[in-house]
């Protein structure tokens, strides 16, 4: 009988420590990465609508014996229904094409091609990562990142290289939160004091018709769907949420897509992203390979812009401040309020915060359609 | 050359003009709806 009882209290005692037995050391360095993503969104306040639902996950993924991951758990249940099926990142896009407004863009719309300069990036980065060894898939999906734009990247991500998705994800929203910090030193190499100084000249014209925004977001997605038909979930459901807020009959829908949707989806997505950061998929060499490029894709994005600005300077009368350039990649309104600010800490007359932010709305679109053309050719090239 | 980094250089090669290309349908687009569908006063 007192054997018995041993024997018992045995297993319950090893049941109880199974946890702590189980636990190794690189599960506390994906703890304490977690603990930093929460610390940074919660005293730092960078991206904290995605960064607390990341570093909580990642923290619950990484916890021994973990029932929120592996089979049965909602942390890979979330992962197969709403990540690897592209599901999460297409509604994120009903959300941001509800907050989008394309007015300045349909009334100066050259201010797209700034947009287009600052996705050379993603091409740059993709033959980067192919010549350090990544497969065209994972490299593609790397070169993604040079557009800033998180859902794009988890996008092209979960088609192409669901094996990288942590770092991706990580690098995506990490990199768009640090953009105050990465834009500055980059526009500043680039540029001489007197171009930063230049002032632009903001040309008020014509309003733009609620016809013409209306029609708009449909032609788009008409036009991009014929040419590219892998297009259509991507700017179709963008397109969908800007019809929703320009069509002035569906209030109720657009500001639930600015809201509670993108909301929902957000938290379910960090969460999702937090879970597949397990010590095992994201301590190793690929990962850091991943955030090393990602800094270099921004960086490429950043220095298009600016480069294809110079250079359509030599082309025009009236001239444009290179800074204005690097606004083009998507991280909105980020990028835009840095430039500006850039600006005026130049001159304090200088107001380019209008030019700023149609550069980086048209960086939004622009980094979609370059999203968009990237799958189309691998499309077309693997058959993938 | 290894065969990831030619398919790398031609999605470069191909992927640059086609996305300037998109946005310049982009831009004539905007400019033909903007002149189609003028801003009348009464809209303001």
């Amino acid at each position: 009988m007192r054997k018995v009882v041993i024997t018992y209290m045995g297993e319950i005692i090893g049941g109880l420590l199974a946890g702590i037995i189980a636990l190794t050391w690189q599960q506390v360095v994906m703890w304490t990465l977690g603990l930093s993503l929460i610390y940074l969104a919660v005293k730092k306040n960078y991206e904290p609508l995605l960064l607390v639902p990341i570093g909580f996950g990642a923290v619950m993924a990484n916890i021994p014996l973990s029932g929120a991951v592996g089979e049965g758990g909602p942390l890979t249940l979330l992962l197969q229904v709403g990540v690897l099926t592209e599901l999460f990142p297409i509604l994120i896009f009903i959300g941001v094409g509800a907050m989008c407004d394309f007015g300045p863009l349909l009334k100066n719309p050259e201010v797209m091609l700034l947009g287009a300069a600052a996705q050379v990036g993603i091409f740059a980065t993709i033959i980067v990562a192919t010549l350090l060894g990544f497969p065209i898939a994972q490299a593609t999906a790397i070169g993604i990142l040079g557009t800033a734009d998180g859902p794009t990247t988890l996008y092209v991500a979960s088609l192409y290289a669901p094996e990288i998705l942590a770092p991706l994800a990580l690098a995506a929203y990490s990199y768009m939160a640090l953009t105050p910090l990465i834009m500055p030193p980059i526009i500043k190499a680039l540029t001489t004091v007197s171009e930063r100084k230049l002032r632009m000249h903001y040309h008020s014209g014509p309003e733009v018709s609620r016809t013409a925004k209306l029609v708009f977001p449909l032609c788009v997605v008409i036009v991009a769907g014929v040419i590219a038909p892998v297009a259509v979930p991507l700017v179709g459901f963008l397109m969908l949420g800007n019809f929703l807020r320009e069509s002035g009959v569906t209030d109720r829908l657009s500001q639930s897509a600015q809201n509670e949707l993108i909301n929902v989806v957000t938290l379910l997505l960090g969460l999702t992203i937090g879970g597949t950061m397990t010590a095992n998929n994201f301590l190793n060499v690929t990962s850091l390979g991943v955030m090393m490029l990602g800094l270099g894709a921004m960086t490429f994005a950043t220095a298009g812009g600016i480069i294809i600005a110079k250079i359509l300077n030599l082309f025009r009368q009236e001239k444009i401040n290179p800074m204005v350039g690097a606004a083009g990649i998507s991280a909105f309104p980020m990028a835009g309020r840095v430039v500006a600010k850039m600006a005026l800490a130049e001159d304090k007359q200088n107001y380019l915060l209008m030019h700023a932010m149609s550069v980086n709305i048209s960086g939004q679109l622009c980094s979609i359609v370059a999203g968009v053309v990237v799958i189309a050719i691998i499309k077309a090239l693997l058959g993938a | 050359m290894p065969e990831e980094v030619r398919t790398a250089l031609m999605i470069a090669a191909i992927g640059l003009p086609v996305m300037i290309g998109v946005i310049g349908i982009f831009i004539l687009l905007a400019r033909v709806l903007t002149a189609v569908f003028p801003h009348q006063r009464d809209e303001a």
